[in-house]
């Protein structure tokens, strides 16, 4: 008997789209809808100028360089205060925006963008971030910010700090300031309708002076002002294509870093044996990195969408070595490279898929993959270094690690009515490294989450997550010139259980009174582990309070509890050494405040936040020793902030800001310069301050 | 009869896929609304009851992106419903009810009105660029709507002011907030960064929401000294920064998680001094201080991220 296909001359595949055509026909003929003949009349009244500009003045009550982090009010004195925001509309759909913000200070930002609407948009910015690392530092190194430190013409070195006759005059004042400048620049362009390119560059100059250790063998070490001057430039450029069904974009990344100073060189200030006068590190060498990426959705139904993202990605380092040391006694030992043949060769492939898709009327399906590898090309000699341009030590290999990560997951959702919503999911996350202890790391987490929305104005969720970690045969390393204890095990790669809650609640008390409470802990156990982190808890309790007098007036507390712990097991030799540590970090934080808008032309702005922390740590051998003086910090922060406009273009600005700040840390504090008989530091201590910060501005309004 | 060419079953499969995604796609077209909601005559007739200075006044979307209706996608675009491109066809949103209270738009972006419709709407025109993977990311499958974070009549979405972005993300995740206060920060709470200068809240491509494919490349764009790839590498390092590191906020200097050298030992137990148990007692001797205090391990191995040295093997150089 002929079938179908061979008695018609087609079969039913070829005839189905066909009849489906047919039935959707009108969809086919489906338009956006019919043409307006209307403008729209009320846009019209807002064109043209208008913004505002800020201008006065302000002032600190104190120095602090912990105060003036991020902030650049690191000094007491009178401060120019400079902000504003233009901007601009056209009936032609062109428009301009700037904001600029703290103009006369050492974290200025201003923010430009401009084009004409749905055609192309040009974007310029620019910012500064100070930072400081250290405060109430000192060093005896001349030449702070070089990267030459040297030691004055009197200097007196000793094996030990308090030998060092000539340090305490020797000191000087040595803020440990980093600034970050940030120029950003960038485009848009809009052309046949479902296209755009878009492009953005980023240079960032980093310089300053950071904190930087250089030892000595096992004598001794000195800590000084390393010089810091970065540039990273960053293009972000891509091209897009998008409909009602598809988005595609096509992009390309590279970022270049640059360092002005490849190493840091520093006089002795200890005397050695042999005697020995400089000593040189190297700096982060010069790097390159280039990704090109694919990244797209389609949606094959109204209700199932793929979507996907594919980079490749390149990153190369190509500095010249240093020398094996700056000791001459040892110059003549020879590198195998001198830049390892010209090129360090990185690359990273990532690729997620993601499949989404509505089954049924409150069903939700969703399905990831993700592949990222790192493929580490660089090439392995062996080196016969000299530690710490002093001892030369055996060949040893560089290891150039790579990794291959893969992880699997799949939720499904159901939302039954408005009222309960069932979310579970599976995720398996696999790991495969080189050259480390452990091959593969195998990760399976089951979770699952219910949430109730009896009514609109209640809801309450909650998740549970459990995870359990599985590895391959664990090989102690070889780390520096000796073996690692086969007895460790790395807490990345050993085997763990963790498990995970999460309890919320929000509330809408009344209409104007709103609740919400939280809770979650994750805690992991690492029970194959004899040595290394054993176990760990993480618990956090949060709580926000909201109430709205009216739509005027609003006030708001907040409330925060983390707790952290940590436990963990070592030895300094087999097990007659075995000692144990417990660390336990216990932060609070909360907030009161009030936003109103008092009058027609006046707004209040009061603000509390308080921020306590306390870090326990533990360390006991067997003869029970007594824990350290508890790490603290205390924050409170209060700010209170008042417009008023006392005409159509004219008004002022009151601000006002107390923060107290105190803390303790053993580590640093009573130490000094010399404290430590073998570690020249630079003396940094925990900062306390209180500080006062005024500002008045008058705002005219255009 | 025609001769068929051999390839012609391959080319009849390719065929029939072709179709079906035409076809699918035709299913996606425009549904007309099957009922009798209607557009009024526009935003004229809105502003009669909206306008600045009335009760619910929705003014200041004239003064944003939406409301340059020179714009072809502009919601004000000739041929488009101006308000009710959004809120939907809402002729009888004027009328009013028997208690006093008005008709409803057909859709409202507030609370009670289901997430699915709002953001259908947004998602209209707004899915491209960093919106490309919504669909099943977290926010969507946490059903966060639009409108939860944007205000779109707002002269200034409070998205793009950084502290005013922190603010709305921080209601939903009051933890981090915290963590902005603590000891060592990003500088969050003083608004010289933005939550999505590192995340994308629209994005479920990448893990935990971040701008870039991995963790290290998003660290990496402010801070690619730490790119390398180095000559001797901590393997850790090339692997996740927030190993050791908490982003948002620590009670340690650097944002670490833990301190030297306990953070160390969590790894490290070769014999010699990387291993002893450095004690409150142990403080006071002379010769444990220095693996101690000030920096601790990093006042001599302070290369942790990798050094490219011929002789910096164990970070020292």
């Amino acid at each position: 008997m002929k079938t179908f296909s061979r008695k018609f001359g087609f079969s039913i595949s070829t005839l189905l789209p066909v009849v489906l055509m047919g039935l959707h026909g009108t969809a086919v003929l489906a338009d956006e809808g019919e043409p307006s003949v209307y403008a729209c009349k009320p846009c019209l009244k807002y064109t043209g100028w208008r913004g505002s500009i800020d201008f006065g003045g302000g002032y600190v009550s104190e120095d602090s360089y912990r105060f003036g982090d991020y902030r650049g009010l690191e000094e007491e004195g009178l401060y120019l205060a400079l902000d504003g925001d233009v901007h601009y509309r056209d009936l032609q759909g062109y428009y301009f925006d700037m904001y600029a913000r703290d103009l006369s200070e050492d974290s200025r930002e201003i923010d430009m963008r401009g084009g004409n609407q749905g055609f192309y948009e040009i974007r310029l910015g620019y910012q500064e971030i100070p930072k400081y690392r250290g405060y109430g530092t000192e060093t005896p190194f001349l030449g702070v910010g070089s990267d030459f430190l040297t030691l004055p013409a009197n200097w007196v070195k000793a094996n030990t700090t308090g030998g060092m006759t000539a340090l305490n005059s020797s000191l000087a004042v040595a803020p440990l300031k980093t600034e970050r400048k940030i120029l950003d620049a960038g485009a848009t362009v809009h052309f046949l309708s479902n296209w755009s390119y878009r492009i953005d560059y980023q240079r960032q100059d980093k310089t300053g002076t950071l904190p930087m250790g250089g030892g000595m063998y096992f004598s001794n070490a000195s800590i000084m002002p390393a010089p810091v001057d970065y540039t990273t430039d960053l293009v972000d450029t891509a091209i897009t294509w998008m409909n009602k069904r598809a988005q595609v974009e096509l992009g390309f990344i590279s970022s270049q870093f640059n360092n002005g100073n490849t190493s840091l060189t520093w006089q002795n200030p200890f005397s050695s044996m042999p005697e020995h006068d400089n000593f040189r590190a190297a700096l982060a060498p010069d790097n390159d990195y280039y990704q090109l990426y694919l990244s797209g959705a389609l949606a094959l139904t109204p209700n199932v969408k793929l979507s996907g993202q594919a980079s490749m990605g390149h990153a190369t380092q190509d500095d010249p070595f240093l020398p094996y040391t700056i000791n001459p006694e040892y110059s003549d030992l020879p590198l195998p490279r001198a830049s390892l043949d010209g090129k360090l060769d990185t690359s990273t492939y990532n690729i997620a898929g993601k499949l989404f898709a509505r089954i049924a009327d409150g069903l939700t399906l969703n399905a990831r993959y993700k592949w990222d590898e790192r493929d580490n090309k660089t090439p392995v000699d062996a080196y016969t270094g000299v530690v710490t341009d002093l001892v030369p030590t055996a060949p040893r290999y560089n290891r150039p690690y790579s990794y291959k990560r893969q992880q699997y997951s799949a939720d499904l959702s159901y939302r039954a009515a408005r009222v309960i919503r069932l979310v579970g999911g599976a995720k398996q996350y696999n790991i495969d490294r080189t050259l480390q202890a452990v091959e593969r790391t195998k990760e399976t987490t089951w979770w699952g989450e219910v949430k109730l929305t009896p009514t609109y104005k209640t809801e309450f969720r909650i998740k549970g997550e459990w995870g359990n970690r599985d590895i391959s045969n664990y090989q102690a390393e070889q780390i520096g010139i000796v073996m690692e204890n086969p007895l460790m095990r790395k807490f990345n790669m050993a085997d763990r259980q963790r498990d995970r809650y999460i309890v919320e609640f929000d509330y809408m008390v009344t209409e104007s009174l709103g609740l919400n409470l939280g809770y979650s802990q994750a805690k992991s156990e690492y029970k194959e582990s004899v040595y290394g982190l054993q176990q760990s808890d993480d618990n956090n309790f949060s709580a926000n309070l909201n109430y709205a007098f009216g739509s005027k007036v609003n006030v708001y507390a907040w409330y925060n509890l983390d707790t952290i712990t940590a436990d963990m097991v070592n030895t300094s030799g087999g097990s007659t050494g075995v000692w144990n540590a417990t660390t336990r970090d216990r932060i609070e934080t909360t907030g009161v405040g009030l936003k109103a808008v008092t009058g027609e032309k006046s707004s209040l702005v009061i603000d509390y936040v308080y921020s306590g922390s306390t870090g326990n740590i533990s360390v006991k051998t067997s003869a029970d020793e007594p824990p350290f003086d508890p790490l603290k910090t205390n924050l409170k922060n209060f700010k209170v902030h008042f417009d008023y406009d006392f005409s159509e273009h004219w008004g002022y600005k009151l601000y006002a800001e107390r923060e107290q700040y105190d803390s303790a840390d053993w580590a640093i504090d009573g130490i000094g310069v010399d404290g430590i008989n073998s570690i020249l530091t630079m003396g940094e201590e925990s900062p306390d301050y209180s500080v006062w910060y005024y500002r008045l501005q008058f705002s005219y309004r255009f | 009869m025609l001769k068929i060419p051999g390839s012609l079953n391959s080319f009849k499969s390719v065929f029939v896929v072709l179709f079906l995604l035409g076809f699918f796609s035709q299913a996606y077209g425009d549904e007309e609304a099957v009922g009798t909601p209607e557009y009024s005559d526009g935003a004229k007739r809105c502003m009669m009851c909206h306008s600045e200075g009335k009760e619910h006044d929705a003014h200041e979307v004239f003064l944003t992106p939406m409301g340059i209706s020179k714009d072809p996608d502009s919601p004000f675009a000739e041929g488009a419903h101006d308000c009710e491109t959004c809120h939907g066809p809402s002729a009888s949103h004027p009328k009013k009810l028997p208690d006093g209270s008005r008709t409803p738009p057909q859709i409202t972006f507030a609370k009670g009105t289901p997430v699915g419709p709002q953001n259908a709407v947004c998602l209209g025109c707004h899915e491209d660029g960093n919106r490309i993977h919504w669909m099943g990311s977290a926010h969507d499958v946490e059903e966060v709507a639009c409108a939860s974070c944007h205000e779109v009549h707002a002269p200034q979405d409070p998205m793009m002011d950084k502290l005013a972005q922190q603010e709305k993300c921080f209601n939903c995740h009051p933890r981090t907030r915290a963590e902005t206060f603590q000891a060592s920060s990003h500088p969050l709470r003083f608004g010289e960064m933005a939550c999505s200068d590192c995340h994308n809240p629209h994005d479920g491509a990448n893990d935990h929401l971040l701008v870039r494919s991995t963790v290290n490349d998003t660290c990496y764009t402010c801070h690619a000294e730490k790119r390398g790839p180095f000559l001797w590498e901590h393997a850790p390092v090339t692997e996740d920064c927030t190993l050791c590191h908490n982003p948002h906020g620590s009670n340690h200097e650097a944002l670490l998680k833990q301190r030297p050298p306990l953070l160390c030992q969590q790894c490290h137990s070769p014999g010699g001094h990387p291993a002893l148990a450095y004690t409150s007692e142990t403080a006071q001797n002379a010769f444990q201080q220095r693996f101690m205090l000030a920096q601790s391990c990093t006042n001599c191995h302070s290369q942790v991220h990798g050094s490219n040295h011929p002789s910096g093997v164990t970070d020292l150089r």
